[in-house]
């Protein structure tokens, strides 16, 4: 049994020393991220001037939302967190560890951004509540992923009916880009399944026209799809007022299910003959091989994929500037507009930055969750050894 | 649909092709309730497609089958577009594939409820009461809540066996059952399959396993180029094969 000190130098030789040229490598890459992480964090210490930040959360958080309406944020906050709880509860089991993690995250929060307000201190710990709870709930009592999906499906409804009464064009910020990322990746998902089995449908018709509709689209750049769209609606539907976010979602629905749809295809594609002959052997219809049988399979193998496509309309979401909304990076531009802001570029930046990959992480990580979650009664690579 | 006759399979002429070539040739096979029949032939000599054709997983092209009074028409599509009777046909008949192919995504009682459930329109309750009764029969009562990558190809097999008799089917098909398993795994597999033959099942097996078609067929056809080049009971079929290629056939497999 060797000491923990000399397999920790055992395993640095093996893995970061083996050859001269190893050695050359990891010093110039160690070299290379301590300059750039010194910098950065010099830079955000002593030289930024974070101010603009604190100041402008409002903006960056909500856009135009009169403060009136604040609550109904606060309320979609609330909602959203227990959706991330929910669906992080399905892939983790709740530890020690999370818990306080989360609490320091709270703290950090507070300090960072809340300072003396107490509402505003006590709707974050509310939204820090909902999100525990859900996930403790979820990963304690085990539902089926199906009662998950129903409950998702659910508070995304209650999302925007609660939101939309502030008014549909005052959504902005961070709370515009979430909201806009949650309701169309819903319904890329559904459509996107659609599509795919409708490309491999019996029917001639349908395969041809799903084939045409997701290749075309495949070949647009999506800005443009989403301004036309945005002027293509009152042509189609002059009496019906659709409100900007909703021709916004209908473009970024259109555009991304086609993506999705090419996602679930290679999950389908790659399932063995022998489960569709199988189930037909059983006498089950069409739906129900498609549904019972090949669609949890497929969409278990597209998932990464899948994740990946939202996390593309997460941070495509940008775009909806040509059709006149205010999404979180649009809100940092509008607060360096204001001539006192107009030399913090790089502190409004960097904070989108931060925020961005922030997200990005937690996308990322949710989805690592639910992937294993699916992926149960599966032999994975890593038992196959 | 006819009065149920003493004939549950009934093929007339049968041809298939794929493509140009023909894999089954003028095919005239009559299996009646209660039989057990064994297909044997070499590679390639159409005894999978032979079976296949029974449920609809292949169309045949000329020449008529019928299988326990529905009429499956030639050119029949496998999906459900094939029709009413196909899917009627399908409940009827059960079928154990070489590869198993139970779902991965289900438990083992999730594999065997789905069908009864949703075909049968049983309640959850009572296929579930059904299921842990053949999980019983088969010897896996224990892992009920598995799933099918936690099982050996053994026990994999035998779950796949339950699932088809979960439907409470009048024919049951088994296609090389037990040529994807490891040596030592093979006897539970035709345990199995022995006492649902004991019990009255009509069974047609494909299978390379001589000791057991011997045993246990009441019928043996051997299959050679898409033609039932010699059939008859086992002890016609092993010890007098009246046909030169069947001869040639028997003693290439029976010599190791």
């Amino acid at each position: 049994m060797r000491s923990p000190a000399l397999s920790i130098i055992f395993w640095a030789r093996r893995n970061l020393f083996a050859t001269p040229k190893d050695i050359a490598l990891t010093a110039l890459l160690v070299l290379l991220s301590f300059w750039a992480i010194s910098h950065v964090i010099y830079w955000a210490v002593f030289v930024a001037r974070w101010d603009v930040v604190s100041d402008s959360l409002r903006v960056f958080l909500v856009g135009t939302l009169p403060s009136t309406e604040f609550w109904r944020a606060w309320v979609a906050l609330l909602l959203v967190a227990s959706i991330v709880g929910s669906v992080s509860g399905l892939g983790f089991a709740i530890r020690p560890r999370h818990m306080v993690f989360g609490f320091l995250l709270l703290v950090f929060l507070t300090v960072t951004f809340v300072g003396n307000n107490l509402v505003a201190l006590a709707a974050l710990s509310g939204v820090m509540a909902s999100f525990a709870v859900s996930w403790v709930l979820v990963s304690r009592l085990a539902p089926s992923t199906a009662y998950v999906g129903l409950f998702v499906t659910g508070s995304l409804a209650l999302i925007v009916t609660i939101l939309a009464p502030a008014g549909m064009d005052r959504w902005g910020g961070l709370l515009l880009s979430l909201i806009f990322t949650l309701v169309s990746s819903f319904f890329i998902l559904v459509f996107g399944v659609i599509l795919a089995f409708g490309r491999r449908s019996s029917n001639l018709a349908l395969r041809l026209f799903c084939i045409m509709y997701i290749e075309s689209m495949r070949s647009l750049p999506l800005i443009l799809i989403v301004y036309w769209i945005w002027i293509a609606g009152p042509l189609f539907l002059p009496t019906w007022n659709v409100a900007t976010v909703t021709r916004g979602i209908a473009g970024f629905v259109v555009y991304f299910s086609a993506v999705a749809a090419e996602s679930v295809r290679g999950g389908l594609q790659g399932l063995p003959k022998g489960q569709l002959e199988a189930a037909r052997s059983l006498g089950l219809g069409e739906f129900d091989i498609n549904y019972h049988v090949l669609l949890p399979q497929a969409l278990r193998a597209s998932l990464p994929a899948l994740m990946g496509n939202i996390l593309d309309v997460f941070n495509f979401v940008p775009v909806v500037f040509v059709v006149g909304l205010a999404d979180f990076l649009r809100t940092g531009e509008m607060v360096l507009a204001s001539p006192s802001y107009s030399n913090r570029t790089y502190e409004v930046y960097a904070f989108m930055l931060a925020t961005y990959f922030v997200i990005g992480s937690v996308l990322t990580i949710v989805a690592r969750g639910l992937e294993h979650h699916l992926a149960k009664g599966s032999r994975r690579l890593s038992e196959l050894d | 649909m006819t009065a149920p006759s003493n004939s549950i399979v009934e093929m007339i002429d049968l041809n298939k092709y794929f493509g140009t070539q023909l894999v089954l040739s003028g095919i005239n096979l009559t299996v009646t309730r209660g039989e057990v029949l064994v297909i044997i032939g070499g590679s390639g000599s159409g005894k999978s497609t032979l079976i296949r054709c029974i449920n609809g997983l292949e169309s045949h092209e000329g020449g008529s089958l019928i299988v326990d009074g529905y009429t499956m028409p030639p050119l029949t599509p496998p999906s459900a577009a094939g029709g009413k009777d196909l899917l009627r046909i399908r409940k009827r008949v059960g079928m154990v594939f070489q590869q198993f192919n139970l779902f991965p995504h289900k438990t083992v009682r999730d594999n065997l409820t789905l069908a009864p459930v949703r075909v049968h329109k049983r309640s959850p309750a009572a296929a579930n009461e059904a299921a842990t009764a053949l999980l019983a029969r088969v010897g896996l009562e224990a892992h009920a809540s598995k799933f099918p990558a936690q099982l050996s190809g053994g026990q994999q097999q035998r779950v796949a066996i339950a699932r088809a008799l979960a439907m409470e089917p009048e024919l049951m098909l088994f296609d090389e059952p037990t040529s994807a398993l490891d040596p030592e795994m093979v006897s539970e597999v035709l345990d199995v399959m022995r006492e649902l033959a004991a019990d009255g099942m009509t069974m047609i097996i494909v299978t390379h396993e001589m000791g057991f078609a011997r045993e246990v067929a009441d019928r043996i056809a051997y299959l050679d180029k898409g033609r039932i080049l010699e059939i008859g009971t086992p002890s016609e079929f092993f010890d007098a094969p009246k046909n030169n290629r069947t001869r040639t056939f028997l003693s290439s497999i029976l010599k190791h």
